[in-house]
């Protein structure tokens, strides 16, 4: 009987409109899904491979430590990133409006609430929000140890030169070796000893200058009547930039100096010969 | 058509927007504004430890960086009478694989250097400078008061209540890695910070010193000492340039 009736096309419409709706919803959310998905990956790839070729050959475990935290933050932030850029460039792409004056885009539908949307960012940006704040704190800790048996340098920053004194001291080192400093030694460039725990005592004459290591992967203010601790055990040989991380006047771009890290033989040698000569043209005792 | 030629004029325009800006920076950037000083060669010997040629620089470091020095030279031009400064320029130029004898007549008395590391001769050949003392001239230490500061001799480190100012050096990035100079300059005058005469009529100091110049680039000098005004006394003159800091380029 009813198919003898007479269709009403906008009726048929009315009654299509729901479904079509949902198949474009879920069409849209299929896409973006799989756009997130795509970034994610590339994020995540990113953050393991790419990021250590961004950042610094290292020369302390400090610094491998620090690498390793910029790749979890990384890898944490891929998500999340990926989500906002997903969702802009999905957007960007399937409902743009060509500019028309003649034909103008027809409003869209109300935005709604979905509250188990909502609850799921708010508990999943909490738990990121926690977990990279526990593991920032558990790193920072872990910087602010100070050695017992370690070698001490003072570093001061002076506009706009660092200059770098060690006390005299005894380290007693591993395998009953000792490193013995009879004088104080002062020095434009920061020359250390491989394998050598050291504490660096950071202070500042003038205004607030940045010793930054670079390759140690350590970085603290120099602030002036302020001693501030930190320290770094440098394994690997090689020489690398120290450089000041605040802006602190005119030649704040050529407040840089070398660091060297040398053999404790050779460091001994360089001691031994009254600490003048550039560590560079020292020869250790028995070397060829 | 028309789209196209507006949105064409308008990334043309802003291009040279650009551009201008660009030649604009550049130019400030790039000029000297004192001739740069070039040194005076004088031979060939081993006054470096080594047989090498030899070149000449002199300059001064006067407290009135507005007036002219011995010979009727402006200090700095347009310079501000109450701040010192190093002339008659602020730039020089020597040549690459030389040994460079440098003169500084040191004009102006000081207070108290802030890092005694500073006092310290570096770089130069022996590590040490030669003094000449004209005049009375006179320290700050707060043990002595009054204390003379003439030297006549050489001299490898001051107190730092006898320095006036600091000629201190380093290269640019990339340029000779571990060159580093560092020569104390003795106060001149009395300690009320009243001399004031950029000539040899007024007590100084006559400082002398060797160094090898490294391969070619530019090095940057400033002065260590601070003599300037505002924090840390580094502000004033000690945050313009051309006052109290450089270049040496090595060409």
């Amino acid at each position: 009987m009813s198919s003898n009736q007479p269709h009403n096309d906008d009726s048929v419409l009315e009654d299509l409109a729901p479904r079509v709706d949902r198949d474009l919803h879920t069409r849209h959310v299929r896409g973006t899904a799989l756009l997130w998905l795509v970034m994610t990956i590339g994020g995540v790839l990113c953050g393991v491979y790419l990021t250590p070729h961004l950042m610094p050959q290292m020369f302390a475990k400090e610094g491998r430590d620090a690498l390793l935290t910029v790749q979890v933050f990384t890898v944490a932030a891929a998500p999340v990133a990926a989500l906002v850029c997903s969702v802009a460039l999905y957007s960007l792409l399937h409902t743009r409006h060509r500019m028309s004056l003649e034909h103008p885009p027809k409003d869209g539908k109300p935005l709604r609430g979905n509250a188990v949307a909502s609850g799921a960012w708010l508990i999943v940006s909490t738990l990121l929000v926690v977990f990279l704040l526990f593991w920032g704190l558990a790193e920072w800790s872990g910087q602010q140890v100070v050695h017992a048996n370690a070698l001490t340098v003072n570093v001061v920053g002076n506009q706009w030169v660092w200059n770098f004194e060690i006390p005299a001291q005894k380290v007693e080192l591993e395998g009953d070796k000792t490193l013995e400093i009879t004088h104080p030694i002062s020095m434009s460039q920061l020359n250390l000893p491989i394998n050598v725990p050291v504490n660096f005592r950071v202070t500042s004459k003038d205004v607030t200058h940045g010793f930054w290591p670079v390759n140690f992967g350590i970085q603290v203010d120099a602030n002036p009547g302020v001693t501030t601790l930190t320290h770094a055990t440098p394994d690997r040989l090689g020489k690398f930039v120290v450089r000041c991380s605040q802006l602190c006047g005119l030649n704040h771009a050529y407040m840089y100096t070398e660091a060297n890290i040398v053999s404790d033989s050779t460091f001994q040698a360089w001691i031994d010969g009254g600490a003048t000569k550039p560590i560079s043209t020292v020869t250790a005792k028995g070397a060829a | 058509m028309r789209r196209l030629v507006g949105a064409g004029g308008a990334v043309l325009l802003a291009a040279l927007v650009l551009a201008a800006i660009g030649v604009g920076f550049s130019a400030q950037s790039y000029s000297a504004p004192i001739p740069v000083l070039k040194a005076t060669p004088v031979g060939t010997d081993a006054t470096c430890g080594k047989t090498a040629p030899r070149v000449t620089l002199a300059i001064g470091a006067y407290p009135d960086s507005s007036g002219v020095d011995d010979q009727g030279r402006s200090v700095h031009p347009g310079g501000n009478p109450e701040w010192p400064a190093f002339g008659p320029s602020n730039e020089y130029s020597v040549p690459a694989g030389t040994c460079v004898t440098m003169t500084v007549t040191q004009y102006d008395s000081g207070e108290l250097l802030n890092n005694a590391y500073f006092g310290r001769v570096a770089g130069t050949i022996g590590n040490k400078i030669h003094v000449e003392s004209s005049g009375t001239n006179v320290s700050h230490c707060a043990d002595s008061p009054g204390a003379p500061a003439n030297f006549n001799g050489d001299v490898t480190q001051l107190k730092p209540c006898e320095i006036g100012h600091t000629f201190t050096m380093r290269p640019l990035p990339g340029v000779s890695p571990g060159f580093f100079l560092n020569v104390p300059l003795p106060v001149a005058g009395n300690y009320d910070g009243d001399n004031v005469g950029n000539t040899k009529d007024f007590p100084h100091q006559t400082v002398t010193f060797s160094f090898l110049t490294g391969p070619k680039g530019t090095y940057a000098w400033n002065c260590e000492f601070p003599c300037g005004h505002g924090v840390a006394s580094f502000g004033a003159v000690m945050g313009a340039y051309g006052y109290m800091s450089g270049y040496l380029h090595v060409i």
